[in-house]
């Protein structure tokens, strides 16, 4: 579904990202780590289209990057680091909003099971008045309104609580196995990204992250 | 666009009432303005009484014509309550027109017509007195006219039989409809003259301004839309970030449109003054575009607002509408966005240079998500 052909991200004076390959199959959730500053929102912003590689390529259902942007951007969702929804409005407010901006037209019943499918209940309340956990769904499930194929998420559960946490992982992990969305996934907890991804890249240089994962027997590509 | 209204809906109706007090600003301080500003031109009209004692056409005439001078503010009142506020210095100067006057005007005897009251604080005894007593002469050679056309009658065998008075209002008749002289009020760079209205001030000048710095207050929108973290989802939307804020620039335009032309209606039915619709909607346009630009240039909206205010008192200075200093440097005329609106025309070249900035700032944004 996602092949990524030996792709580099260099500025004039520092290199991000080394030639890195790998293919990510259709349902699979695959983890992405590494210390910081190591490239992994690089490669996460690369994957969106939303960042230029310097060199290599990129396929999506066979659909270069190059040739096929605005047609594959239909198929992303980007759950951003940061918690990208209107703090003034409501929770359902935000899901009509980005509704009425998305390729897909949802009713609001729609929008809503989104929402509760995730534990996120408080469909009237402002933004403001949620937990940080409720925010960060909130920020998921907006991703989720046009049904997309595959999934970027840059630390999506960083700052909240475990039970939101847990919460969010049976979310994504039902959305891989029940619906065959594909899910790139981001993160500095170990025993969450062992616990949910299938396979899991490690980039940069620090063998830490790599040795910590062959310990806990996953599959791990390194780069 | 349907869609973009709905979300633009849903952001403004968060802050529908600031946004009312925003937009109906412009409209409330200009009236407030012209209020202020004709209270205090009243109030600065030179108080004086006038006393009756004769209920007669020509003395009501003559009080008829001291108030119509915008110099004066007239009270009529009694000899006795004249004099004591003459004393307490509520009035400026006294004038009496004693009994006889109709007579004394008509034979042509201009003495003991009038007596005049002031103080040691009388400023403006000595103009005012001049007018009025100019009123009497001119009323007096009025009188005497006529005596001299009744007396050509009389010598000619007339068959008409004109009424002294006949004569006198006929005379003023022709001088209301052949004024000897007239007079055009026009700005330096006008081509028309002003037409004249009831007001001192015309409140479309007073509305130019604040519209122009309520306008760019009220696009700060588009520095938290700029800044806000909503924006990296827009390449996964079916608008781009451009062309959706291009789209919100377009429905501001649009709502203040439909205020201004409320505020038009407003002018009409309050001050009788017009507004050509062609100029007022070039120069919605440019401010909205001009708006835009601004506060996108200066990317804070603190520092907006104080660049919003400056801006505005630069204009105020370089129209020369409120100051007595009006600078005929051609460049600075140029440069007066509202030039052309305060002179009644469209507003053209600045609506073309906002025009080429957003297709600027349009493209550079286009090549960010590209």
């Amino acid at each position: 579904m996602l092949k990524v052909t030996n792709i580099t991200k260099k500025y004039p004076k520092k290199i991000v990202l080394d030639p890195l390959s790998f293919e990510i199959e259709r349902g699979e959730i695959v983890g992405l780590v590494g210390e910081n500053g190591a490239g992994k929102s690089t490669l996460l912003q690369i994957l969106a289209t939303t960042l230029k590689p310097t060199s290599g390529d990129i396929y999506f259902n066979e659909w270069s990057y190059q040739k096929y942007k605005s047609k594959i951007r239909r198929k992303i969702g980007f759950v951003p680091q940061d918690i990208a929804v209107w703090e003034e409005l409501t929770v359902k407010e935000n899901m009509v909003f980005f509704e009425k901006l998305a390729w897909e037209n949802k009713s609001t019943s729609q929008l809503q099971q989104i929402c509760q499918d995730m534990h996120l209940d408080r469909w009237q309340d402002p933004v403001k008045n949620l937990s940080g956990g409720m925010k960060r769904k909130l920020n998921l499930a907006i991703s989720f309104i046009h049904d997309p194929d595959l999934l970027l998420l840059d630390e999506p559960t960083v700052g909240i609580d475990l039970k939101s946490r847990k919460e969010i992982g049976a979310y994504l992990r039902e959305q891989a196995t029940t619906h065959n969305k594909t899910i790139i996934y981001t993160s500095h907890d170990m025993d969450e990204i062992t616990a949910l991804c299938d396979r899991i890249i490690t980039i940069g240089k620090d063998p830490f992250y790599k040795d910590l994962l062959k310990e806990a027997g996953k599959e791990v590509l390194s780069f | 666009m349907k869609d973009i209204i709905y979300t633009r809906f849903l952001l403004l109706k968060k802050q529908s009432f600031s946004l009312t007090c925003w937009i109906l600003l412009p409209l409330l301080v200009t009236v407030g303005f012209v209020y202020i500003a004709e209270t205090a031109q009243d109030d600065m009209n030179v108080p004086i009484g006038m006393v009756l004692e004769e209920d007669s056409s020509a003395s009501h005439l003559l009080l008829e014509a001291i108030e119509d001078s915008s110099l004066v503010s007239v009270t009529s009142l009694s000899e006795r309550e004249a004099i004591r506020k003459l004393e307490q210095h509520e009035l400026d100067s006294v004038f009496i027109i004693r009994a006889g006057y109709e007579e004394n005007i008509h034979n042509g005897n201009r003495k003991n017509v009038l007596t005049s009251y002031y103080s040691d604080r009388s400023f403006a005894y000595t103009p005012v007195r001049e007018m009025i007593v100019s009123i009497i002469q001119q009323d007096t050679g009025r009188s005497k006219a006529a005596d001299a056309v009744m007396n050509l009658e009389r010598q000619l065998n007339g068959e008409q039989n004109w009424a002294i008075d006949e004569i006198i209002e006929k005379s003023r008749q022709i001088e209301q409809e052949e004024d000897l002289l007239q007079n055009e009020f026009r700005y330096d760079t006008d081509s028309e003259p002003i037409a004249p209205s009831n007001t001192l001030w015309n409140p479309w000048i007073i509305w130019a301004f604040a519209t122009m710095l309520v306008t760019i207050l009220l696009f700060d929108w588009v520095i938290k839309e700029q800044k806000t973290k909503v924006r990296v989802r827009f390449p996964f939307t079916k608008i781009t970030y451009p062309a959706y804020m291009l789209m919100n620039v377009f429905i501001y335009l649009i709502g203040l449109l439909f205020i201004d032309l409320i505020t038009a209606l407003v002018f009409y039915f309050v001050y009788q003054v017009t507004i050509n619709i062609l100029s007022l909607v070039t120069f919605r346009m440019m401010i909205c575009l001009f708006a835009f630009l601004f506060v996108s240039l200066i990317r804070h909206a603190y520092a907006s607002y104080v660049a919003a205010i400056m801006w505005t008192l630069v204009l105020i200075v370089i129209s020369g509408t409120f100051l007595p200093f009006s600078p005929n440097n051609q460049l600075l005329q140029w440069l007066n966005p509202l030039r052309h609106f305060l002179n009644g025309e469209p507003t053209t070249f600045w609506l073309g240079i906002c025009v080429i900035g957003m297709i600027i700032w349009y493209v550079k944004e286009g090549k960010k998500y590209a």
